[in-house]
C-alpha cells in the first residue's frame, strides 16, 4: 500500500496516497471559532480556503495546537487539510498485520518494523463532525 | 446532402428563440390588463407577431403541435388585433394558459420527450373563446391605470445576448480573484527579489488595471434586473384575484434595478408569497372597498430601489392592512408591553395565523416565517408597515451580490473579522462603559438599550475579553453591540462560502481568501446576534423591526458623554462612518473628547445636552446639512459661541462663502485632509489639550 506518512506528536499516521494532492510546510492557519473541536482553523492555499483538521485531535488525542505541515487531501466534495508535526514522507506500507480500534482508521500497517495506521478519511471526517452530513454548529434556531 | 428544419441543432435553436417570445407574450397579456386604454394596440400587434413567428418557426422544424397551438393563439387574437373585441380577462386566461403550455411543449417537442400538455384540448378552448359579438369597451375589461415608461416591464431585447449557465459565470468570477491574488504575489515577489517598488513598473501597473477592470466585468456579468421575476409575481397576483373574484391594478417601478443573479432566484419564492398574501389577506372584495369608501380595484405596488449595497423591495396593497390587536392576541402579548410596530413585526414568528380561516392560500399560519427565513438565507432582512383599513407594505432589504460585500474590518483577540457595512448601526469609542440591565451588560444607543457582548466571546465562550470600542450591529429581528479589539477600516471584501465539509455555522457568511494568503472571517450578522443572544440568555424583548435599522439612527449615537475633566469636547457630525471614526481618532489621539452624531438633528440634540467646545461637521447629510446646523447653532440662545469647522468634499470658493456665510469659522475640503491640517484647525480654535 502506497501511503503518505504523518508524524505526529505521539506517534505517526499514513493517509492513502489516491486521496493526498499536495503538501504545504508551515501553513498560516487561522482559527474558527465554533468549529468542531478537531478543526484547528482554516488555510488559504492559493485563493482557495480550506479546513485544517487537526490529525491527533480527530484521532481522540489531544490537541496538536499547530501545523508544522499540513497535508492537502481530497475528503470528496472540498479538499482539506491534515495536520503533521514532521515532514510527512511517501513510504510504502505493507499488507496489513491487524485491524485497527480507533474510530476514522483502517487497519495498522507493518513499516520498518513498527506498526503504522491508516486513515480512513471519510470515516475519520464522519467522527470528527465533519462532511456533508454534519449536524449543524451554533444555535440551531435559525 | 441536404439540411432539415427537423434536424435536433435546429430544434434546439427555435426552443432557444422561442423561449424569449413566449416570456414576451405573458408580459404583454399582463400588461394589456393593467394598460387600460395605453398602448393595447401596441401589445395586441406584439402579440400576433410572436404567435405568427412561432407558428412559423415551429413549421419550419417539423413541430406540429406547437405549430397547431400557434395557430389557435393568432386566431383568437386576430379579431383583438382588428379592433373587433377587447382583451377580456376571460381572453387573457385562455391566452396565458396556452403560453405556459407553449413553455412547456416547445422544449419537449424540441428533445423528442414526453409531455402532458393536451394540445387539441387547448386549441379548442381557445378557439371557443374567440368573441362573436361587438368589441367590449376597454372600461369593462380593466379600469386604466398610468402607464409605465416605455419598455420598463418588458424582457429586454434578446438580440446581441447568449445563454450563459450560471457555473460558468462563477467559475469565471473565481478566477479573476484568483488572478488578482496572483497579481499581488507578484508584485511582493518584485519587492522581495528585484527590490523593485511594482507601482513603478509600468507592466505592473497594466496588469493592476486591467485586473480591476475584468473583476468589475465578471462581477457585472453575474448580475440581473428585478424585471426578469416581475411577470412571475405579476401573474401570481393577477391569477388569485381572478380566482377569488378580486379585481388589482398592478404596478411596478425600479425594476430595471439589478441584483446578482443568486440572490434575485432565491427572492422569487418569498416575493410570490408575498404578492399573494397581498391578494388573499390584504385586498377586500370589490363590494367591501366601495362600502369601505375605497375604488373597487385594489392596488399592489412594488417598488425597487438600490440603497448603497442594497437594493429595497417594498410590496404594498391598499387592503384592509394588519390588525395589530389580533396579532397581540395571537401572540400572547400582554397590552402596554410592546409598541403596535413591535407586536406587528411579530407576524413573522413561525406559526403565528390570525386568519379567521385556513385557505389553500394561507391561514395556517405558516409562510410569513418561511419568507423571512429564505431572505435571510440571501443575507437580507424583512419588515413590515400597517395601517388598519389603509395598507401593508413589507419591506425587504438584500445585498446586491453576495459575492463582494463592503465591509467593516474588525479585529477581535488578534484575529481580524469583516462585517458587512449595512448591518452596521453606529460604532461606539472605547470608552463606552457598559451598564447592566437584568445582570446582563448593556449599552445605550441612542436612547435604546442594546445588548452587549464581547465578539470573542459571542464566538467562543473561552476566549480572552476584547477592550477596544464597540460595534452596534442590527441582525433581522435584535440589534446587539458587540465590543472589539480594534476597527481596522472598511472595504470591499470578495465572500466564499465555507467549505462544504464544514458542519453549518451560523455565525459565519463565509470567509475571505486574502491575497496575502491569509484568511478573514465574514461574519454573518442575524447569526452571529443569535448566538450571543443564546449565550447571554433569552430574556430579551424585541427591540423594534429591523427595518428601522436601515435608516440611520435618529438620535446620537453617543448617548453617554465622558466626563467633563477639562480637555475640550469636539462633537463630529458625519454620516460615513468611516470618516466619523477617523476623525474621531485623530481627536482623541490629540488629546480632545469626542462626541458624534450621524446627521446635523442627531448633532443639535447632542450639543443641547452636553457640553460641547467645538462642532466639527460634514455638509451634505440626511435629515439636517451641515450648513443648516451651523445657522441653527448660530442662532441657538445656549450654542451660539461654540466653535464650527466645517469638513467637506465641496471645494469651490462659492462653497467656501455659503459656509462662512452661515457662520462657520473654519472650512477644511477633504481632499486636503490630513491629520495635521485637521489638528492644526482645532488647535486655531480651542487652543492645544492640556
Amino acid at each position: 500500500v502506497r501511503a503518505i506518512l504523518l508524524p505526529l506528536p505521539d506517534g505517526e499516521v499514513a493517509l492513502p496516497v489516491e486521496v493526498v494532492r499536495e503538501v504545504a510546510a508551515a501553513p498560516p492557519v487561522t482559527a474558527l471559532p465554533g468549529a468542531p473541536r478537531a478543526v484547528l482553523g482554516v488555510l488559504n492555499l492559493r485563493g482557495e480556503v480550506l479546513p485544517v483538521l487537526d490529525t491527533t485531535a480527530a484521532l481522540g488525542g489531544e490537541s496538536g495546537g499547530s501545523a508544522a505541515y499540513a497535508v492537502v487531501a481530497s475528503g470528496g466534495t472540498d479538499l482539506i487539510a491534515l495536520t503533521a508535526s514532521g515532514m510527512p514522507a511517501i513510504v510504502d506500507l505493507g499488507e496489513p498485520k491487524q485491524p485497527s480500534e480507533t474510530p476514522g482508521t483502517a487497519g495498522s500497517h507493518l513499516f520498518q518494523g513498527r506498526l503504522v495506521t491508516v486513515i480512513d478519511l471519510p470515516e475519520l471526517l464522519t467522527h470528527a463532525g465533519l462532511g456533508s452530513d454534519a449536524p449543524p454548529v451554533g444555535t440551531g434556531t435559525r | 446532402m441536404t439540411v432539415s428544419g427537423s434536424e435536433p441543432r435546429f430544434r434546439e435553436l427555435f426552443a432557444e428563440q422561442a423561449g424569449p417570445e413566449l416570456d414576451r407574450m405573458a408580459s404583454d397579456l399582463l400588461a394589456l390588463e393593467n394598460a387600460g386604454g395605453n398602448g393595447i394596440a401596441e401589445r395586441i400587434d406584439s402579440l400576433f407577431r410572436d404567435a405568427h413567428n412561432l407558428k412559423g418557426g415551429a413549421a419550419m422544424v417539423g413541430l406540429a403541435e406547437v405549430r397547431a397551438l400557434a395557430h389557435a393563439m393568432e386566431d383568437l387574437l386576430e379579431p383583438l388585433r382588428a379592433g373587433a373585441a377587447a382583451p377580456t380577462p376571460e381572453i387573457v386566461d385562455q391566452l396565458l394558459a396556452a403560453v405556459d403550455a407553449m413553455r412547456e411543449l416547445v422544449p419537449a417537442t424540441a428533445r423528442g420527450e414526453p409531455y402532458e400538455v393536451d394540445v387539441a384540448s387547448m386549441e379548442v378552448a381557445l378557439r371557443a373563446a374567440i368573441p362573436s359579438g361587438p368589441p367590449v369597451p376597454p372600461e369593462q375589461t380593466v379600469p386604466p391605470v398610468a402607464p409605465e415608461p416605455a419598455g420598463a416591464d418588458r424582457t429586454p431585447d434578446p438580440t446581441g445576448s447568449v445563454q450563459v449557465p450560471l457555473q460558468h459565470l462563477n467559475e469565471l468570477v473565481r478566477l479573476v480573484g484568483e488572478g488578482a491574488g496572483a497579481q499581488v504575489r507578484l508584485g511582493q515577489r518584485l519587492a522581495e527579489q528585484l527590490h523593485l517598488d511594482p507601482s513603478g513598473v509600468a507592466e505592473f501597473r497594466e496588469l493592476s488595471k486591467v485586473l480591476g477592470d475584468l473583476q468589475r466585468r465578471a462581477t457585472r456579468s453575474r448580475m440581473v434586473p428585478v424585471a426578469a421575476v416581475v411577470e412571475v409575481l405579476q401573474r401570481a397576483a393577477r391569477d388569485l384575484a381572478r380566482r377569488q373574484g378580486k379585481q388589482v391594478r398592478w404596478t411596478a417601478t425600479g425594476t430595471g434595478t439589478e441584483l446578482d443573479r443568486s440572490v434575485l432566484e432565491k427572492l422569487v419564492d418569498p416575493l410570490r408569497h408575498l404578492v399573494r398574501n397581498a391578494v388573499d389577506h390584504g385586498l377586500e372584495p370589490p363590494a367591501e372597498r366601495v362600502a369601505a369608501g375605497k375604488p373597487a380595484q385594489g392596488e399592489i405596488r412594488m417598488q425597487v430601489r438600490q440603497a448603497g449595497p442594497d437594493v429595497i423591495i417594498t410590496i404594498r396593497d391598499d387592503g384592509r392592512g394588519v390588525d395589530v390587536q389580533r396579532v397581540r392576541a395571537a401572540a400572547g402579548v400582554e397590552p402596554g408591553t410592546s409598541t403596535d410596530e413591535e407586536v406587528l413585526q411579530l407576524i413573522f414568528r413561525t406559526g403565528l395565523s390570525t386568519a379567521k380561516e385556513v385557505t389553500d392560500i394561507s391561514g395556517r399560519g405558516v409562510g410569513l416565517d418561511v419568507v423571512r427565513t429564505n431572505i435571510r438565507a440571501v443575507r437580507g432582512r424583512i419588515g413590515v408597515s400597517s395601517r388598519l383599513g389603509a395598507f401593508t407594505e413589507f419591506t425587504i432589504s438584500v445585498p446586491i451580490t453576495l459575492t463582494v460585500q463592503r465591509c467593516l474590518l474588525v479585529s477581535s483577540t488578534g484575529q481580524r473579522y469583516a462585517i458587512p457595512l449595512h448591518t452596521v448601526v453606529t460604532v461606539l469609542p472605547s470608552t463606552q462603559s457598559e451598564m447592566m440591565s437584568e445582570g446582563r451588560p448593556t449599552v445605550w444607543v441612542g436612547d435604546r438599550a442594546v445588548p452587549a457582548s464581547g465578539l470573542a466571546e459571542a464566538l467562543d465562550p473561552a476566549a480572552p475579553v476584547d477592550s477596544g470600542p464597540v460595534v452596534v450591529l442590527a441582525g433581522v429581528a435584535w440589534q446587539h453591540a458587540f465590543r472589539v479589539e480594534e476597527l481596522l477600516g472598511q472595504r470591499d471584501v470578495v465572500v466564499r462560502g465555507l467549505s462544504q465539509l464544514l458542519p453549518r455555522m451560523d455565525c459565519y457568511i463565509g470567509v475571505s481568501a486574502e491575497a496575502d494568503g491569509s484568511v478573514v472571517l465574514v461574519l454573518d450578522t442575524s447569526g452571529l446576534i443569535e448566538q450571543a443572544r443564546d449565550r447571554r440568555g433569552r430574556a430579551w424583548s424585541p427591540l423594534g423591526p429591523a427595518v428601522t435599522a436601515v435608516a440611520p439612527p435618529a438620535s446620537p449615537d453617543r448617548a453617554a458623554p465622558h466626563g467633563h475633566d477639562g480637555a475640550a469636547t469636539v462633537l463630529v457630525v458625519e454620516d460615513a462612518l468611516t470618516v466619523r471614526e477617523l476623525q474621531r481618532a485623530i481627536l482623541e489621539r490629540a488629546g480632545y473628547r469626542v462626541l458624534t452624531a450621524t446627521d446635523g438633528l442627531a448633532a443639535l440634540a447632542v450639543a443641547e445636552s452636553h457640553p460641547v467646545d467645538l462642532v466639527l461637521t460634514d455638509v451634505s447629510m440626511p435629515r439636517m446639512d451641515g450648513l443648516e446646523l451651523t445657522r441653527t447653532l448660530r442662532s441657538h440662545p445656549d450654542l451660539s459661541g461654540v466653535g464650527i469647522i466645517v469638513v467637506t468634499s465641496l471645494a469651490s470658493d462659492e462653497d467656501r462663502r455659503r459656509g462662512r456665510d452661515a457662520g462657520a469659522d473654519g472650512y477644511i475640503t477633504k481632499d486636503q485632509f490630513d491629520e495635521q491640517v485637521l489638528v492644526d484647525a482645532v488647535h486655531r480654535i480651542l487652543g492645544e489639550p492640556r
